[in-house]
């Protein structure tokens, strides 16, 4: 299979960008075109807006979709100073099932970031459930019939 | 006394709106309004514009040089405005209140090290200006206090301040 055009860059504080490419590979198999990287505490912003600067440089802001875990933490800061320079897709609240609707449909005839950005953020918002509540609500709902 | 509007906390953070900032300040000093005061970030367009749409949730952010900060917070206050102060290092904070802001703490939370930046206290490192801008503080009896999120105790400074002045010969 062809690597996939749209490239998926994780960041995050510490290992959480690099389990979740674990994870997600567990689940879906091994990925080409997606790269993990960290703010460790002994690192600078800098430091890390400079490797992401790379990832830009290399493969164009409008083939990459960058996602942070964190909105307002140091690595959504690092991406987010990178649209000073570049029109960066960016979606920040990473999350298992928004990254594997990225990595699944990236590869889906005329595939694009902004759909892509959009899909995850979707796929994010169907994600969150507290699942106690849902269950107790559906009881409900048997009960008024 | 002068007047000046409700400022629930006033806080160094050379990262300004961050994660420490949005999910553990805002919501405990349950502020509205975050002024940022800073030369160089008032100067920058992008900068503005960004901080600006990217306000934490039930927030306004506004951006001021020293000089307009200084204008804009010694009027009376609109009732029930909370005013979290960031400034992204006590130099600010002194020269706000040397500029006639009545503010009677500054919250030290974060200052990385760079340039002549020693450390401080834990993630808060400071250069000799800074040192001195701290102790200009104290003396003016402002309490300067090193605090990096709510849940922490507050931590004094007056021993990191005696060891930082003789670190850089003050």
């Amino acid at each position: 299979m062809a690597d996939s055009k749209i490239r998926v860059v994780l960041v995050s504080h510490g290992e959480q960008s690099k389990g979740m490419l674990n994870t997600v590979q567990m689940l879906l198999g091994e990925q080409t075109n997606i790269a993990a990287y960290s703010l460790y505490p002994e690192q600078t912003i800098d430091d890390l807006t400079k490797v992401l600067r790379e990832e830009i440089e290399k493969y164009g802001a409008e083939n990459i979709i960058f996602l942070t875990e964190l909105k307002h933490g140091s690595p959504f800061n690092a991406v987010v100073s990178l649209t000073r320079d570049y029109d960066v897709y960016h979606v920040t609240g990473t999350n298992l099932a928004m990254l594997m609707t990225i990595v699944l449909e990236r590869d889906f005839e005329g595939a694009t970031c902004e759909g892509l950005c959009e899909a995850a953020i979707n796929a994010a918002a169907d994600s969150y459930v507290d699942v106690r509540k849902m269950l107790m609500d559906s009881d409900d709902d048997e009960e008024d019939e | 006394m002068a007047e000046m509007r409700n400022v629930v906390l006033a806080r160094v953070d050379d990262r300004l709106i961050h994660g420490e900032v949005v999910t553990a300040w805002t919501p405990t000093f349950k502020a509205n309004k975050i002024i940022i005061i800073d030369d160089e970030v008032a100067k920058d367009t992008f900068n503005v514009r960004v901080v600006k749409a990217l306000a934490p949730a039930g927030t306004k952010v506004i951006v001021y040089n020293v000089e307009k900060a200084a204008e804009k917070l010694m009027v009376q206050g609109v009732p029930g405005e909370r005013l979290l102060l960031l400034a992204k290092t006590p130099t600010t904070y002194n020269r706000l209140i040397k500029a006639g802001v009545p503010l009677k703490e500054v919250n030290l939370g974060g200052a990385g090290i760079r340039g002549e930046r020693q450390p401080f206290i834990n993630n808060v490192a400071l250069n000799p200006e800074e040192v001195l801008a701290c102790e200009e503080m104290q003396k003016a009896g402002v309490n300067v206090y090193y605090q990096l999120v709510p849940e922490q105790s507050v931590v004094k400074i007056d021993d990191a301040l005696k060891k930082a002045k003789d670190n850089f010969g003050l």
